[in-house]
């Protein structure tokens, strides 16, 4: 890129920069045309025609006026399939987003991102064990369960590892965080190691997935994930004075070490709800935020609602891609998070930093 | 609001500091001095609570600083630090924002804030890409717009050019008059000398000397404190230091 065009770039992002409301206020219109566009999306095609009915039937009130020119499979399809799906892209996606923003703020670190205090380790060896072990203690429900707990756990365990004096230090959390996560990740390699043939099943655990969210498992993680996403939000100015470093934050009046605790709480309630319905998935936790800071700039006001829209928009087109690439085949979001959303992301953002991104 | 430090002392393995007694009046400043590692920046973290004293007390208003909850203390004191962190993506707003934890955002002190570091049309700048000096003057103004009773100041100047530094020095004059206490560190010494009511003279971790600037920043002091052998002589503006090798 040469110097003119690099000008051009950062005029460009200093314009997104001020205009911050509006970003958010497009950002929310793309998720909802987002939202209905991927309802068309899947091996058996519904005209628009009956997707609105359908939609107009779930309304209340509205029900009785619309009328019932669709089939009971179409209706099945889209209420009981795709939606559940599509809004448990929207919650995950959002939840992976803004949890990644807090943690980099109270990390002030660019390469974090929820998982690293222990959860995905946790959430995996919830499910995992789960799996091999057979419990069913909670029903039809225990894997999802059990991954949620255990990935709860381990951020707890973690935490009160990394505690010295009553006080949690960024780099401290963050080594504990990968050497429990080390730890425990074994312990999920060693169940698999004895049981080759369930691997399969783990497999796509691991990878991450939403085709198996209905509305039972949904409805409870959504008001997990709604009220600590609302908690984090309220956090946004402390967050933003932890950025500046602990002893700064302080001196301007921050509670540090409660809003670390309540933070690292609530990502890890909101997340580990999260994951425990999808599985691991990748990437949203880490780059959503930093695309939000490029586009918004710094201030958690705006880069935790951003982070939280951007993950829901990125997740659901990933799973339509997931969904739609190989006609009647279904490929872990994982991997087309990785192979497709990676590149794209990577060109974008050297193209809006013109490669001198200043984390 | 007076500042008292009563037989302050601090150990960590490499390094020991104190014991330390003094005790700062409202509306002065306060220079503390000495060479590298010598303690300066230790000694301004337990008078702000950053670091528990092994024994002794700090007082801020007659209040123990241990028992000060954070948002009291930023009430009563603002610290510019030694190191600037930079932030990811944060404007000159945003830091100056930060600053407004306590007191709330009010746009029209933080444009008089920066304009005093004649930085007000820096507001939307990108804070990591500013120069090291700009960033240095954007903190000194984010510490005048939390407007406390008194400020802590880790080397003010550092980084500054000429001009900016004596517009610091007029600045901090000009806080003094309105009743600011101020405790800083600082290595230029005939700064100090113009600048500061008392001075702490420290060399590793001990007080070598404290007092009013007259009595304490002379010739014998400056000599126990650093290795160079001093001397003053004359200018038009009065007297000045300089120290050279024994060599
Ligand atoms: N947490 C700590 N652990 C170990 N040693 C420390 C710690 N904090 C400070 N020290 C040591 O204490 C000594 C004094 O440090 P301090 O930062 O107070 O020096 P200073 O006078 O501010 O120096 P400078 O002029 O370079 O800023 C140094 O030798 C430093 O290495
Ligand atoms: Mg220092």
């Amino acid at each position: 890129m040469n110097v003119l065009e690099n000008e051009r770039v950062t005029a460009f992002v200093q314009r997104s920069r001020e205009m911050k409301y509006v970003w958010i206020g497009f950002l929310f219109f793309l998720l909802i045309i987002t939202i209905l566009l991927s309802d068309f999306i899947g091996s058996v095609r519904i005209p628009i025609q009956s997707l609105l009915e359908i939609y107009g039937s779930q309304i209340p009130f509205l029900s009785h006026f619309v009328p019932h020119g669709y089939t009971l499979a179409q209706e099945q399809i889209i209420v009981q399939l795709r939606e559940p799906e599509i809004l448990g892209g929207v919650v995950i996606g959002a939840s992976l987003g803004i949890g990644g923003a807090a943690i980099q703020s109270i990390f002030r670190n660019p390469i974090s991102e929820p998982y690293i205090i222990g959860l995905s380790s946790g959430a995996s060896l919830g499910a995992v064990a789960s799996i091999v072990l057979g419990f069913t203690i909670f029903g039809i429900y225990t894997q999802q369960i059990t991954a949620f707990v255990f990935g709860l756990s381990v951020v707890f365990i973690v935490y009160f590892f990394a505690l010295k004096g009553g006080k949690i230090h960024p780099t401290y959390l963050l080594l504990t965080g990968v050497a429990v996560s080390f730890f425990v990740s074994a312990i999920v390699a060693l169940l698999l190691f004895t049981n080759i043939n369930l691997q399969g099943e783990v497999f796509f655990w691991l990878l991450g997935s939403l085709e198996n969210i209905n509305w039972t498992v949904l409805y409870p993680v959504a008001i997990v994930v709604l009220i600590t996403s609302y908690a984090i939000y309220l956090q946004h100015r402390e967050l933003d004075a932890i950025q500046m470093g602990d002893m700064h934050a302080r001196s301007v009046g921050v509670n540090v070490e409660r809003t670390k605790r309540i933070t690292i709480f609530m990502v890890a309630l909101g997340v580990s709800a999260s994951v425990s319905i999808s599985g691991l998935i990748g990437f949203v936790g880490l780059v959503m935020p930093h695309l939000s800071r490029m586009l918004l700039g710094g201030s958690n006001r705006h880069v935790i609602p951003a982070s939280g829209l951007l993950g829901a928009i990125f997740l659901i087109c990933a799973d339509d891609i997931a969904r739609g690439i190989v006609p009647g085949v279904v490929i872990p979001i994982g991997i087309v998070t990785g192979i497709i959303g990676v590149p794209f992301l990577m060109y974008f953002m050297r193209k809006l930093t013109g490669g001198r991104y200043e984390g | 609001m007076k500042v008292e430090i009563e037989n302050v002392t601090f150990q960590v393995p490499s390094f020991q500091l104190g014991p330390l007694g003094f005790s700062v009046e409202e509306g002065t400043i306060t220079a503390i001095i000495g060479k590298n590692g010598s303690g300066k920046s230790t000694t301004l973290k337990l008078i702000h609570g950053d670091l528990k004293p092994n024994t002794g007390t700090v007082r801020i208003d007659r209040t123990k600083v241990s028992s000060l909850s954070s948002l009291k203390l930023a009430e009563k004191t603002s610290f510019v630090w030694q190191e600037i962190f930079s932030p990811m993506s944060f404007s000159v707003r945003d830091v100056m924002n930060v600053s407004g934890y306590k007191r709330g955002t009010d746009e029209n002190r933080m444009e008089g804030a920066l304009d005093k570091v004649g930085l007000a049309p820096f507001i939307d700048r990108d804070f990591s890409v500013l120069s090291g000096g700009e960033r240095r003057l954007v903190t000194l103004a984010a510490a005048i717009y939390q407007d406390s009773e008194i400020m802590i100041m880790d080397e003010p100047t550092n980084f500054l050019d000429i001009d900016n530094q004596i517009l610091i020095y007029n600045l901090m004059k000009g806080l003094r008059e309105e009743g600011k206490t101020i405790i800083m560190t600082m290595h230029d010494l005939d700064a100090v000398h113009n600048l500061a009511d008392s001075v702490l003279i420290l060399r590793d971790g001990k007080k070598i000397a404290w007092g009013d600037t007259d009595s304490t920043l002379t010739l014998e002091n400056l000599n126990k404190a650093f290795n160079v052998s001093f001397h003053t002589y004359n200018t038009v503006n009065g007297s000045s230091f300089v120290g050279s090798y024994n060599g």
